[in-house]
This record gives C-alpha cells, sequence and structure tokens, in this order.
C-alpha cells in the first residue's frame, strides 16, 4: 500500500477552512430557520421531522468536528506556515464560535419550554453535545494555528528577565513598544 | 551565602518572541495585570511544585521548535494566565528558562449549563 503525502501550503489551509466554516455557517442558518419553522408549526405531528432535523445537524456537526480536528493535525504535522492568512481566517472562526454558542443558547431554551416531549428533549440534548464538540474543536484548530504562528516568530533581542523587578520592566517597556 | 538552585527551577522569563510580545498586547488591558502577575509568581518555582490553578502542564501531543537550537524540537508546555482560566500562554522550557511563545483567550464552553 503506498501512502500517498500532500504537502500543505498555507494558502491550501485557509482555502480548505474558508469552505468548511461556510459549510458549518450554512448548517447553522438553516437550522434556525428549521427551529423557527417548527416552532410555528407547534404539533407534535411534526415531532418526527424534527427529530429528524436534530439528528441530521448533529451528525453534520460531529461531521465538522472530525474535520477540524484532522485539519488542525495536518496543519501541524506540516508545519504550515500560517503567518500570511492567520489575520483572515481567525475572525472567522470566532464567528462560528460565537453562532454555535447562539445556537446551543437556543437548543437548551427549547429543552426547557413546557410541552417538550421526552424524545425531543434528548434529540436536543445531543444535539447540543455535538454543537459543543465542534466549538471545542474550532477552538483547538485556532490555538494550533496560533503554536503554528508562534513556530515561525522572530526572536527580538533584549526581553530576558531573570528578576520579578526585570520582568516589571519588561512589561512595562512592552506597553510602550510599537 | 550562596544558594544552590538545581536545573527544575524557573531562573529567567524570555519573551523574545515576537509573536508573544504582539499577542500580549492583544490581551484585553484589564487581563494584563494579573496575567502579568502569574508569569512574575513562577520565577524561582520548582516546576514541578507549580500551584495546580495554573494548569502549568506539558502539551503531550506538541513539539516545537527549540529556542537553543532551532535544528531540534523540544515539548510545548502551556499554563493559565488568569484566575477564570480564560486566558492562557505557552512556551518551552529550557535549561532553566521559559521561552514563551504565544498567549490568547482559551475558549471552552461549560458542558454542563
Amino acid at each position: 500500500m503506498t501512502t500517498a503525502v500532500i504537502a500543505l501550503s498555507d494558502s491550501t489551509v485557509m482555502e480548505l477552512t474558508g469552505r468548511r466554516i461556510k459549510r458549518v455557517n450554512t448548517e447553522l442558518s438553516a437550522s434556525h430557520m428549521g427551529q423557527s419553522l417548527v416552532v410555528r408549526l407547534a404539533s407534535s405531528m411534526f415531532e418526527s421531522m424534527h427529530l429528524y432535523l436534530l439528528g441530521k445537524l448533529a451528525s453534520r456537526f460531529r461531521d465538522d468536528a472530525i474535520w477540524f480536528k484532522g485539519a488542525a493535525k495536518d496543519a501541524w504535522d506540516g508545519n504550515v506556515d500560517v503567518r500570511a492568512s492567520l489575520p483572515r481566517i481567525t475572525p472567522k472562526l470566532e464567528k462560528i464560535k460565537t453562532s454555535l454558542l447562539e445556537f446551543r443558547k437556543d437548543l437548551l431554551d427549547m429543552q426547557q419550554r413546557k410541552g417538550t416531549t421526552e424524545k425531543t428533549k434528548h434529540a436536543l440534548g445531543r444535539t447540543v453535545a455535538a454543537a459543543v464538540d465542534l466549538f471545542d474543536s474550532v477552538e483547538a484548530f485556532r490555538w494550533t494555528l496560533l503554536e503554528l504562528e508562534a513556530n515561525y516568530s522572530p526572536i527580538s533581542q533584549g526581553w530576558v528577565a531573570n528578576t520579578p523587578e526585570e520582568l516589571d520592566q519588561l512589561f512595562a517597556r512592552m506597553a510602550l513598544e510599537e | 551565602m550562596t544558594v544552590e538552585i538545581d536545573g527544575r527551577v524557573i531562573r529567567s522569563v524570555d519573551i523574545n518572541g515576537d509573536v508573544f510580545r504582539k499577542a500580549w498586547k492583544k490581551l484585553p488591558i484589564e487581563v494584563q495585570p494579573e496575567a502579568m502577575q502569574v508569569i512574575r509568581s513562577l520565577l524561582f518555582q520548582d516546576i514541578d511544585s507549580i500551584p495546580a490553578k495554573l494548569h502549568f502542564h506539558q502539551l503531550t501531543s506538541k513539539e516545537v521548535p527549540s529556542r537553543l537550537d532551532n535544528k531540534k524540537k523540544v515539548k510545548a508546555w502551556s499554563l493559565h494566565i488568569t484566575a477564570d482560566d480564560r486566558y492562557k500562554a505557552s512556551f518551552t522550557y529550557e535549561n532553566g528558562t521559559l521561552y514563551f511563545r504565544t498567549c490568547d483567550l482559551h475558549d471552552v464552553v461549560d458542558k454542563k449549563p
């Protein structure tokens, strides 16, 4: 068995990440529409549809979480130089995290709502768990990019402290640094 | 009087990394004094006796370029630089010196809301 080794570049990682971010945002937007539709219809007749949608969403989130974990590993193993792309990709990752937190809150509120069946509560709980796992994966991916940036950090001179007082001076000097 | 300091004691802090200093300046202004005190408190501490609340530990899955020899790889470490665990920093520990690499928000969702 031969193994293809793909040399990852910064642009490849960022292109793929950008596409995955778009997909997650689409999933979150569609879920908001789906949830409000179900709430408007508000009938147990539609519970099976609701459960189906929640299950599908949870599955997609789990898929996305696996993707981000794999992307983090591949980027790290390739020691990809992300310095050029990091300023562009970071706000997008933060936006996904914010959206996932809002989505989680909505689902938790729905769980508490009077009339929500036990079946739906469990499905909501599983979807929340999948959303949280995705959040953690996105955050771990973000930190992988920060560590990769640090791997390529230029190293200056004159910023070493051997006593607490020297450290205080360094931080004061850092505040003045351009 | 001389005092023997063995190899497990933190003797200096190095923030020569431009990425670290850039990241530090992006920390919220209200976070910086507390983070500074945390880093300050590490000097002359035995790395095996750092208070658990700082979550000072090696990152087992990450090896990074050594600051002493960039052809070599060493384990990265991290610690929480605020009491609420919302911010963390990463560094290497080599020959008694903490070489800081970066710092930023450490976003965690409450699993039991």
